[in-house]
């Protein structure tokens, strides 16, 4: 089914034409696919030989986000940032493969790729990489959703607790 | 009970917030990496009284650029949280 949206950009008035189905297809297509990126990332982490480490990354300097990094860097903090990062990456590939608080996890899996994006020292692969399309992905899903599409959210957004609470929806799909 | 969408109330300051965002990121991904290209990314040597030799580089560097990224990036997220505390005061405002 093919719907009409009239939108306008910048004071010009647009009209996009939107196929809904495609739209769906695609959207719960991108959620799994990104789920699937960092559920694997996140689990890779608990069964790989060896502790994951976060000191390397958080002692860069000359980078982005060298300030924010820095201040993690060792002692308790440090230990906090080797627990959050494999548990959130779990956390936010199931939030997006089961559709739960899709865009509260794609706005959480963005917030972990700006630092990943932001903390190359050298740009040696470039400012367009594998990085900051990851980026683009989550912020994608942050601004379609995708939740309500074969998600948990769908339901949740029928509950009374979020159709009196409409901003909810900003952490739903 | 509000059905309100979350989204039918984009004004100037989400026009302006969106554009300035969205031009830092191209401005600094493509504008930038046109120019670059362009003018390719020469680095020469000069000899400076009291610095001695010291690279110039006539293109942008890389952290000028990510630098510009970034900024638009945070542009956004500014503008995401906003849109989420006006919605929240508005939803606050309506409630009996």
């Amino acid at each position: 089914m093919r719907q009409q949206l009239q939108t306008t950009v910048l004071g010009r008035e647009y009209t996009l034409e939107l196929s809904g189905t495609l739209t769906g297809y695609w959207l719960v297509f991108l959620r799994l696919l990104v789920g699937w990126w960092f559920l694997h990332e996140g689990l890779n982490k608990y069964v790989a030989p060896g502790r994951f480490r976060a000191g390397w990354f958080l002692e860069k300097t000359g980078t982005v986000v060298s300030p924010v990094l820095n201040a993690f860097a060792g002692g308790a903090t440090e230990a906090a940032i080797e627990l959050v990062v494999p548990a959130g990456e779990v956390l936010i590939g199931l939030g997006l493969i089961l559709g739960v608080l899709t865009r509260a996890a794609a706005f959480f899996g963005a917030f972990m790729l700006f630092f990943f994006y932001f903390g190359s020292e050298h740009w040696r692969r470039g400012l367009v990489n594998g990085e900051l399309m990851g980026l683009v992905l989550f912020v994608t899903i942050v601004v379609f959703g995708a939740g309500r599409v074969w998600g948990v959210d769908s339901y949740l957004e029928a509950t009374d607790l979020v159709r009196n609470r409409p901003w909810l929806r900003y952490l739903l799909g | 009970m509000d059905t309100t969408p979350p989204h039918s109330d984009y004004g100037w300051l989400d026009d302006a917030a969106l554009a300035t965002g969205l031009g830092l990121v191209l401005l600094g991904l493509v504008v930038m990496g046109v120019v670059e290209t362009l003018l390719g990314s020469a680095h020469f040597t000069e000899r400076v009284p009291g610095l001695g030799v010291v690279v110039v580089h006539t293109s942008f560097t890389p952290s000028l650029r990510a630098h510009v990224i970034a900024l638009g990036f945070l542009v956004l997220l500014a503008w995401g949280i906003s849109r989420v505390g006006r919605t929240i005061l508005a939803s606050l405002g309506t409630r009996p």
